[in-house]
C-alpha cells in the first residue's frame, strides 16, 4: 500500500513543474521584469545581462547585483558601467499590466532599479527584453494551444460519442468523415484552412481564428478514438441491464459509458495541446498566424530566419529552450498518465 | 483477394471525396489571385476583369471542378497563375525533389530505428537504455522547426556547407545539377528529418522487439539451447518485423507530406516551399494539385499499412469475415 | 440472417415457474431479450395484458415493462465494477422512481439485502470485491427493488458452483413465495430445470419440441430427447403441437 503510494507521489511530482510553467504564463505580467512592447533602440541584440557578486572595487555583495550599460562613443560596443551598482530587488514596482484582462497592477516579481536593466534572455532588434517577451509570447501560445486542443477534444467527442451509441448510419456518416480529414496532411490542412481566410487581420481575430482553425482540422482522431471505447462500452453487461430496467439513452450515457471515458479524454487532451501549441508555433513562424507586435513563441522564433540572429545571437534561441522543456514536461504527464490508465482499467 | 479489392475501391472513393472537399474549401476563399492586381492604380478595373474573364476565374463551381477533373485526365492538372505554365510541369518536378529528400530520410531513419530500438531492448532497463530513452525524448520534444534552425547554425559555423544566404530559404528554381553537388545540398536536409521522424521510430521498434523477446516461443528457442544470436536474428526479430509493417506503411504514406517545413527552413526545392508560395498568392490549382498528391501517397500508405495488418493477423481475418 | 425461434407461446400463470430449456443456440437467452423489447423480432406479437408490446411506442410500454425483470447469467458483466453496491441498488430509483428520497432509497436498498440473506456492510465494495454467489445475490436484489409481477431468469444459476446454485435456487423459490413472483427459468440444465419449475417448454433450434408440466418431463428423462418432427416441403410449419406465436397469457 505505502509503495504504490509513493510511486503515484514521485510520479505525481512530474506534474508541480507543469503546472508552475502554467502559472507563470497565466501571470506573465508579475513574473516579468518588463513589458513585452519596451523598446530601447539603443541596445540592440545585447548578450544576457551579467549578475555579479563582487564588484569593481573587489567587495563582496550578498545580494547580487547588475550594472547599466553603457554605448561606447568610439567604437559602439555596448559596455557595462561599472560605476554604480544595483542590486537585485524582489516584489518591485515597476511598468504597468493587466492581470486576466481586467485589473492592473505594477508589482513585479523581480528586477532592478533603473537605469540599470535586468534583461535575462539578453534583447532582440528593437532591445526589448526577450525573457518577457517570451512570457507574453508563451502566454498567447500556451492559451492557444489549449483552447485549440479543448474544441477538438470536444468536438470529436461529442461526435464520437454520437456515432458510437447509435451506431449504423450516424456511425458510417462519421467514419467517412473521419477518414476524409485524416487522409489530408495535418499541415496542408491547416494551411489550407488558415488561407481561405483574410490573410492580414488583427491580432485578437488572429488569435481567435488561430484557436478556431486548430480545433477544426484536430478533431478527427479524438472521434475516432472516442468512438471505438463508446462502441465497445456499449455492448457491456451493465449497459444491457440498465436497458432492461427501461433506462433512458441519456441516463445510459450519463451514468455508465462517459464515465468510462474520462481516464482516456484526459490522456488524449494531455498528447493534444503540445499538437496544438506547435500548430500555432508554425502558423506564427510562417506569418499566418499572431504578428508582430504581439508577441508568440512561433514569431519570436521567427527571428531566427536571418542568418546573423541564427549564427550570432545565442540568446535568441532561449525562447525555443522554454517550448522544448515545455514539450518535455507534457510527455512526461502524459505517460504517467498512461501508466496510471491502465492501471486502473475495469 | 476480395478484400483487397474492396479496400483498393474504398481508398479511391476517398480519394474523389477529397478532392472534392480540398476544391470547395479552396473555392469558399475570399479573393482570388488577381486581388494583388486590383491594389494596383496603374491596373485599371477592366484589365483585371478582363483577365479574370481569361482565366475562367469566376466560372461556376461545378464548371470550374469538371473542367480541373478533365485536366487530371490530360495530365495537365490546371494552370498555374502565378508562374504561367500548367501546373503538372511544375508539381511533378519539386514532388521528385521532395520525394528524393524523404525517401533518403526516411531509409536512414528507418535503418538506424532498427539498430538503436533493437540495441535498446537487448539491454532494456540499464543505463544504455535509459540514455537512449532521454535522447528519444528529446528529440521527440523538438519540433521539425527547430530542428532545422539549430542544424542550419551549426552548418554554418562549424562546416563550408551551403548555407543557404540570408532570409528564408535560399535557392527556389531548378536543383543543384552535378551529383556530388546535390549529396552535400542533400546533407542537411536529410539530417534535419531523419533527426525528427527517428524518435517515434526507435519507440515502436523497441516495445515490438521487447514484446517478441518476451514472447513464449523466444523463450522456448532459448531452453532449446539455440544461440542467443541466433534466436536473435531467426526468431526475435523476424516476429518484431512482422508487427512493425504497418507502421513502414504509415511512413510511405507521409512520404510528401513530412517535409514541409524542413524544405522551407533549409531551402530544398520541393513541393513545401511552392504550396507555401502558391497559398499566400492565392494561386489555386498549384495548391489542389499538390494537396491531391499528398493525399495519394497518405491514403496509399495507408492502404499498404492496412493490408499488412489483414495479411499478417489471421484474427482480423476472421473477425472481418 | 439468422431465426433464433419461430412460433412460440408462452403461458405464464402467477406465482409458477416456467422453464424454457434447450442446448445453446436454441434461441432461449433471445426469446427473453424480446418480451423486454431489448431486441425487435421481425414480427410477431407479444401480447402481455391483452395489449402488444410491439405495436405500442417506447412510452406506452413502459408501464407494462415495469412489471419485468432480468437477472443475467454473468453477474459480473452485469454490474457496473466502477460502482458501490450502494450506487448499484440506488440506480432501478433513478430510471423509474425520480421522486424518491434518498433515505427512502437507503431504506429500500437494505431491505432488499435483507431480502436475499446479505448484510449491509457489503454497501461500499465493488461487484468485483464480492463473490460469485454474494454478486448473483445483489443482481437479484436489484431486480426485486421495484415489485416486478415476472422475473427472467437468464441461465442465472449456470456460472456458479453447484452448492452455491442450491442456495440460490432455494432462496429463489422463497422470495417467489413471499413475493408472489411469477419466474421465466431459462437453463441448459434440465436436471435444475426439473426441480424448479412446474412446468417446462423445451427449445430446439428456436422451436419447441417438448412442453409440459415438469412431473413428465421427469419421467421423460430415461426416454431422451424426442426426435425432431419431419419438415413438410409445402409448409414452413411444424406438424404437431401447432402453436401459433401469441403470448403471455395472464
Amino acid at each position: 500500500m505505502s509503495r504504490g503510494m509513493h510511486g503515484r507521489l514521485r510520479r505525481a511530482l512530474w506534474l508541480v513543474p507543469l503546472a508552475a510553467v502554467h502559472l507563470a504564463l497565466l501571470f506573465p505580467g508579475f513574473f516579468a521584469p518588463y513589458d513585452f512592447a519596451e523598446q530601447n533602440r539603443d541596445f540592440p541584440f545585447v548578450a544576457p545581462t551579467r549578475l555579479h557578486c563582487v564588484d569593481a572595487a573587489g567587495a563582496f555583495h550578498l545580494r547580487p547585483f547588475v550594472y547599466a550599460l553603457k554605448t561606447d562613443d568610439v567604437s559602439s560596443v555596448v559596455q557595462e558601467d561599472t560605476s554604480r551598482i544595483f542590486p537585485l530587488r524582489f516584489f518591485i514596482t515597476g511598468s504597468r499590466y493587466s492581470v486576466l484582462g481586467h485589473w492592473h497592477a505594477r508589482l513585479h516579481l523581480f528586477g532592478v532599479e533603473r537605469p540599470g536593466r535586468l534583461w535575462l534572455f539578453g534583447t532582440d532588434d528593437f532591445g526589448r527584453d526577450v525573457f518577457s517577451r517570451m512570457l507574453f509570447g508563451g502566454r498567447i501560445s500556451v492559451c492557444a494551444g489549449i483552447l485549440g486542443a479543448a474544441i477538438a477534444l470536444f468536438a470529436g467527442a461529442s461526435l464520437g460519442v454520437l456515432a458510437g451509441f447509435y451506431g449504423r448510419g450516424t456511425d458510417a456518416a462519421l467514419m467517412r468523415l473521419v477518414e476524409l480529414f485524416l487522409a489530408l496532411p495535418w499541415l496542408y490542412l491547416l494551411l489550407a484552412v488558415r488561407a481561405i481566410l483574410p490573410l492580414r487581420i488583427r491580432t485578437i481575430d488572429a488569435f481567435l481564428l488561430l484557436v478556431a482553425v486548430t480545433g477544426l482540422i484536430g478533431w478527427a482522431r479524438p472521434a475516432r478514438l472516442v468512438r471505438g471505447m463508446v462502441l465497445s462500452a456499449r455492448e457491456r453487461g451493465f449497459v444491457l441491464a440498465a436497458r432492461s430496467m427501461c433506462a433512458s439513452d441519456w441516463h445510459i450515457l450519463r451514468r455508465h459509458i462517459l464515465p468510462q471515458t474520462y481516464a482516456t479524454l484526459l490522456t488524449i487532451a494531455v498528447l493534444l495541446v503540445p499538437q496544438f501549441i506547435l500548430a500555432e508555433v508554425t502558423l506564427s513562424f510562417l506569418g499566418l498566424g499572431v504578428s508582430e507586435p504581439i508577441p508568440s513563441w512561433g514569431n519570436l522564433l521567427a527571428q531566427l530566419q536571418s542568418y546573423r540572429v541564427l549564427t550570432s545571437y545565442w540568446w535568441m534561441y532561449l525562447p525555443a529552450a522554454t517550448l522544448v522543456m515545455l514539450f518535455l514536461l507534457y510527455h512526461r504527464a502524459s505517460s504517467a498518465l498512461e501508466k496510471r490508465a491502465t492501471q486502473v482499467s475495469v | 483477394m476480395v478484400r483487397t479489392g474492396q479496400r483498393l475501391l474504398h481508398s479511391l472513393l476517398l480519394l474523389a471525396g477529397v478532392s472534392l472537399f480540398s476544391f470547395v474549401l479552396l473555392s469558399v476563399a475570399p479573393g482570388n489571385f488577381f486581388d494583388e492586381l486590383r491594389l494596383n492604380p496603374q491596373i485599371s478595373p477592366q484589365t483585371v476583369a478582363s483577365l479574370e474573364q481569361q482565366y475562367g476565374v469566376n466560372r461556376s463551381f461545378p464548371v470550374r471542378y469538371a473542367h480541373w477533373l478533365g485536366s487530371i485526365a490530360n495530365g495537365s492538372l490546371g494552370y498555374s497563375l502565378l508562374y504561367r505554365c500548367d501546373v503538372g510541369s511544375l508539381i511533378l518536378p519539386r514532388a521528385r525533389n521532395t520525394l528524393v529528400l524523404t525517401t533518403a530520410a526516411t531509409l536512414f531513419a528507418w535503418i538506424l530505428a532498427l539498430l538503436w530500438g533493437i540495441l535498446e531492448a537487448l539491454h532494456r532497463g540499464k543505463w544504455l537504455d535509459r540514455l537512449g530513452g532521454a535522447c528519444t525524448s528529446l528529440l521527440l520534444a523538438i519540433p521539425d522547426l527547430l530542428l532545422g534552425l539549430i542544424l542550419l547554425a551549426l552548418a554554418a559555423r562549424v562546416t563550408r556547407l551551403p548555407a543557404f544566404g540570408d532570409g528564408l530559404g535560399g535557392a527556389f528554381g531548378s536543383p543543384p545539377a552535378a551529383n556530388a553537388g546535390l549529396v552535400s545540398h542533400l546533407f542537411l536536409p536529410v539530417l534535419a528529418l531523419t533527426l525528427s521522424v527517428l524518435p517515434v521510430l526507435v519507440r515502436h521498434v523497441r516495445s515490438a522487439m521487447i514484446a517478441a523477446l518476451d514472447a513464449p516461443f523466444v523463450q522456448a528457442a532459448h531452453a532449446h539451447g539455440i544461440p542467443a544470436w541466433r534466436v536473435l536474428l531467426r526468431h526475435a526479430l523476424p516476429a518484431a518485423l512482422n508487427s512493425l509493417l504497418s507502421l513502414l506503411g504509415f511512413s510511405i504514406g507521409g512520404l510528401l507530406s513530412m517535409s514541409l517545413l524542413t524544405e522551407v527552413i533549409l531551402g530544398w526545392p520541393g513541393l513545401g516551399p511552392l504550396v507555401l508560395e502558391a497559398m499566400f498568392a492565392r494561386d489555386t490549382y498549384v495548391v489542389m494539385a499538390a494537396v491531391m498528391l499528398s493525399a495519394v501517397f497518405l491514403i496509399f500508405g495507408n492502404l499498404v499499412a492496412d493490408l499488412f495488418l489483414y495479411w499478417n493477423d489471421p484474427r482480423i481475418r476472421v473477425v472481418s469475415a | 440472417m439468422v431465426t433464433a425461434f419461430q412460433d412460440i407461446s408462452l403461458d405464464l400463470f402467477p406465482g409458477k415457474v416456467l422453464a424454457l430449456t434447450g442446448a445453446s443456440g436454441s434461441g432461449k437467452s433471445s426469446l427473453a431479450r424480446c418480451i423486454l423489447c431489448l431486441e425487435q423480432p421481425e414480427g410477431g406479437q407479444i401480447l402481455y395484458q391483452g395489449r402488444d408490446l410491439l405495436a405500442l411506442s417506447r412510452a406506452a410500454r413502459l408501464p407494462l415493462l415495469r412489471d419485468f425483470a432480468i437477472v443475467f447469467q454473468d453477474s459480473a458483466a452485469a454490474l457496473n465494477p466502477a460502482f458501490s453496491v450502494e450506487d448499484i441498488l440506488a440506480e432501478p430509483f433513478l430510471i423509474q422512481q425520480r421522486g424518491i428520497s434518498a433515505a427512502e432509497r437507503r431504506r429500500k436498498s437494505r431491505d432488499a439485502l435483507a431480502q436475499v440473506e446479505l448484510s449491509p456492510q457489503i454497501l461500499p465494495n465493488s461487484p468485483l470485491e464480492l463473490s460469485g454467489g454474494q454478486r448473483q445475490r445483489v443482481a437479484i436484489a436489484r431486480a426485486l427493488l421495484l415489485h416486478p409481477k415476472i422475473l427472467i431468469l437468464d441461465e442465472a444459476l449456470c456460472a456458479l458452483d453447484l452448492s452455491t446454485q442450491g442456495q440460490i435456487a432455494n432462496l429463489l423459490l422463497e422470495l417467489k413465495e413471499r413475493n408472489g413472483l411469477s419466474y421465466i427459468y431459462i437453463t441448459h440444465d434440465l436436471a435444475m430445470a426439473s426441480e424448479l419449475a412446474d412446468d417446462i417448454i423445451e427449445l430446439s433450434a428456436g422451436r419447441v419440441v417438448r412442453s409440459g408440466p415438469a412431473a413428465t418431463f421427469t419421467a421423460n428423462l430415461q426416454a431422451g430427447p424426442q426426435p425432431l418432427p419431419a419438415r413438410s416441403a409445402a409448409s414452413d410449419t411444424v406438424p404437431g403441437p401447432e402453436i401459433p406465436w401469441t403470448s403471455n397469457r395472464w
